[in-house]
């Protein structure tokens, strides 16, 4: 699919009847749009959309005719708003158009009298075939799929920052490639009957089970509470996160200033290694002791024990792992295990009974052989509990010292910051932003904690509760089935992550692919288990300067076309397609922008850009300027009426 | 014993969650039981469970993938505590399901219940040693270091030497 030309009529701010053809040829295939912000450009992104799927995401979406228009309309006077878009798809030329009439009511306002939307096939010998299904244009391009063809301006911020939005975004994408909504709908499914099966239970022991039943609906309304409160504190911490972000932008700007707030990053970033250290070294103190703490407590209370317990005196002739009854089986079977034959009175007999002396429990020297041994086990166990939990111990106070320090150094920043005139008040505002996302941060940590621990209590309670059911018969069948549905329900979850992790690497790979290409550095690009993004280096660390750059909005772009080319039928392998988006050049490196230009054709047949006039003038111009096939301007209006006119083509 | 569910309950139940939920130290139910028991036998502490509705139950499951542990402790609790009886008698008792399984139930429950007692009296020692009037993680922590150190400087070397400590720490 390639988009020929748009022609609109009276479209917001685009007064009477204007077109734009935009380049579809091979080698020359930019169009460029150039206006200042206001002129209209995402305006004229959305009329596609508009066009196409009848969707308008713009703020009073009602007005869609032009404004002075509808002023200087007459009462019963009408007028039309139309879009037509020209699509050539299979070699075939589509014509589509959505066209509104509005009449002017004797009271002023405005009514939309009727909708028409049509889609024409324009014939090889120029005819037109009228009354093509519009379901045509939907097969062409999903309305779903849209999305992976047109970037409106905020969108590649979002996608550049992986904010709230642009994970959404991303997550989508990968959703929709994807198309497993069927199975999550399964698990919800599931969940619920697993509910069922509870409540079908016969309740023998009344009391206790109602209870139980009573506390596990008490603790499911919870804890969806608390996994809704820690998704609203985790967008709040986003949202904050973000502006501290440009705040920080704002304050590096300030020369004076940079180097102290470069040098507070580099502290901040300190103290999250070694706040993440401290966390890791108290996951192992709890394994220690798991596994050892008891051991180290009991190599204290051993020599006690040996008192009591002389080995020395222990009859060491026993044979480890059997007792007396294997002997009595073997004489009352008169055989030995080796074939000979046991007859009461003969050699074997009397070895046999003999050997049986010395077994337990007629003896117990193997069994304190076997307890010796494991005391020995418990000694090795405990010996370096203490040290080792030392070690750490001291470890995690360093940290926590060095943490202070750092405070300290990042607090006298913050003054000397403060006292910078012109930072002053961003300085205060950051530290107001940053008591917050503390706070913030601490209450997710808190409903998180809780959240665990309700989780953990659902666990045991059900495991109490199906216990308890199995007293009664009847409940054996429903039990039964209730731990087939949550088996099934486990697996169906798991299937899906597998499968969605899947995907996740693919985009990663593709992102990566083309991020190396974009950049002339060794960093690479990584896209984590929850969307969000780092740009690490060579050693695997982050790096935050190379994170927030248009770079990785272009390597976002590019890996979700082709992820989507990749993996979904209804995009055509051998068919162009467009991309429209909304291009931000300005903040490209010379090396950078040439590496874009250079990977623009491997992304997309055809593109169409919009960019600012002055951004786009200069450096950058010189060098798309041998693809570019068409060129327009948007030229605002701002006299007594308000529109704007595209000049050129 | 070993079969069963262990169940805690009021006081000791309370304790035990905290320490698994608040402290960082323990992550199960499980590994607080173990640790409490041998605190309490280190420290000659006891306690009674009473019966209340608020409890904190270990599944048999569970236990059982610490039978090893818990068996070896519980034998270890008998001999410590029976020091009176004749060298025969105690192995036999303190030993008795280790070689067979067809053992005496009411004497290896003896065992068991005598571990789960020292268990009560050690979760209190543990609580109030780690714990205690703190009330931030970091306390807990450190407060933790404390506790093994003394016990790392501690030396038993006869039944006197537990009796002076347990008195010091009651």
């Amino acid at each position: 699919m390639l988009i020929k030309s748009i022609e609109l009529k009276n479209f917001r701010q685009f007064k009477g009847k204007q077109k734009i053809i935009f380049s579809t040829n091979k080698n020359d295939n930019i169009t460029v749009i150039k206006g200042e912000n206001g002129a209209g450009k995402t305006t004229l992104l959305e009329a596609f959309l508009w066009c196409l799927y009848g969707e308008l995401n713009l703020p009073n979406k009602e007005k869609i005719l032009t404004e002075d228009i509808g002023n200087e309309l007459k009462p019963n006077d009408t007028e039309d708003v139309f879009v037509e878009v020209n699509l050539i798809h299979h070699n075939k030329e589509y014509i589509m158009r959505r066209l509104h009439s509005f009449m002017k009511l004797n009271n002023g306002d405005l009514d939309r009298v009727s909708k028409i939307e049509k889609v024409l096939l324009k014939n090889p010998d120029g005819t037109l075939t009228e009354n093509i299904d519009k379901e045509e244009i939907y097969n062409i391009l999903p309305d779903e799929l849209s999305t992976y063809f047109f970037f409106d301006g905020e969108r590649i911020e979002n996608l550049s920052k992986a904010n709230r939005e642009g994970k959404k975004d991303i997550s989508n994408a990968v959703k929709n490639i994807l198309g497993l909504d069927i199975l999550l709908d399964a698990e919800k499914h599931l969940k619920k009957i697993i509910k069922e099966f509870e409540d079908e239970y016969s309740e023998d022991n009344q009391e206790e089970m109602k209870q139980l039943k009573n506390d596990l609906e008490d603790l499911r309304s919870k804890k969806d509470n608390f996994k809704q409160l820690i998704e609203t504190k985790t967008e709040e911490k986003e949202i904050l996160n973000f502006k501290i972000e440009e705040l920080n932008e704002k304050i590096k700007k300030n020369s004076s200033a940079q180097k102290d707030q470069q040098l507070r990053e580099k502290y901040e970033d300190q103290i999250y290694n070694n706040k993440e250290d401290i966390l890791s070294l108290k996951k192992d103190i709890e394994k220690n002791n798991k596994n050892s703490f008891p051991e180290f407590l009991a190599n204290k209370l051993i020599d006690l024990c040996s008192d009591k317990i002389n080995l020395s005196d222990i009859e060491t002739k026993g044979i480890l792992g059997i007792d007396g009854s294997a002997i009595d089986t073997i004489i009352k079977r008169g055989e030995c295990i080796c074939g000979q034959k046991v007859v009461e009175g003969n050699k074997n007999y009397k070895n046999l009974v003999e050997q049986k002396e010395f077994q337990p429990p007629a003896s117990l020297g193997t069994i304190i052989l076997q307890f010796n041994s494991q005391t020995s086990e418990v000694k090795k166990t405990g010996e370096d509990f203490f040290e080792d939990f030392k070690g750490k111990y001291i470890s995690i106070e360093k940290k926590r010292d060095s943490i202070e320090n750092l405070n300290k150094e990042i607090n006298n920043i913050s003054d000397r910051l403060k006292s910078a005139e012109d930072v002053k008040s961003l300085e205060v505002k950051r530290e107001t932003k940053k008591d917050e996302l503390q706070k913030i941060q601490n209450e997710i940590i808190q409903y998180t904690s809780e959240l665990n621990i309700i989780e953990s209590t659902i666990d045991s309670k059900e495991s109490e509760l199906d216990k308890l059911a199995l007293n009664n018969n009847k409940n054996n069948k429903i039990a039964i089935r209730k731990a087939y549905t949550a088996e099934l329900r486990k697996k169906i979850k798991k299937y899906y992550e597998k499968k969605e992790n899947q995907i996740r690497q693919d985009l990663n790979k593709q992102v990566g692919k083309i991020f190396k290409q974009l950049i002339e550095t060794n960093h690479q690009i990584k896209i984590n288990d929850d969307y969000t993004f780092e740009v690490v280096d060579i050693d695997g660390n982050t790096s935050t300067s190379q994170g927030q750059n248009v770079i990785t909005s272009f390597a976002f772009i590019g890996g979700l076309i082709n992820l989507a080319k990749d993996k979904l039928d209804d995009i055509e392998v051998t068919e162009p397609y467009p991309l429209v988006m909304d291009a931000p050049f300005s903040k490209l490196s010379n090396a950078h922008r040439e590496n874009v230009i250079k990977l623009l054709p491997e992304i997309a047949e055809q593109f169409i850009l919009f960019t600012v006039d002055s951004q786009f003038d200069g450096e950058v111009e010189k060098t798309v300027q041998p693809k570019i096939g068409q060129q327009y301007n948007l030229k605002m209006h701002m006299d007594n009426k308000k529109y704007t006119e595209i000049i050129g083509g | 014993m070993l079969a069963d569910n262990v169940i805690f309950y009021g006081d000791t139940a309370n304790k035990m969650r905290f320490l698994k939920d608040e402290t960082n130290l323990f992550s199960r139910f499980l590994d607080v039981y173990i640790a409490g028991g041998v605190v309490g036998m280190l420290f000659n502490q006891k306690g009674e469970n009473n019966v209340t509705n608020n409890k904190a139950t270990i599944f048999a499951d569970q236990i059982s993938t610490e039978s090893m542990r818990i068996k070896y402790f519980s034998s270890l609790a008998f001999i410590i505590d029976n020091s009176d009886l004749s060298e025969e008698i105690l192995l036999k008792e303190a030993f008795s399901d280790w070689f067979s399984e067809n053992y005496d139930q009411d004497s290896n429950n003896n065992k068991y219940k005598l571990f789960q007692s020292y268990a009560i009296g050690g979760i209190d020692i543990l609580y109030d040693e780690i714990v205690g009037e703190a009330t931030d993680k970091e306390s807990y922590l450190y407060n933790f270091y404390k506790f093994i150190k003394k016990i790392e400087n501690e030396n038993i070397d006869d039944e006197m030497d537990r009796a002076i400590l347990g008195g010091l720490m009651s």
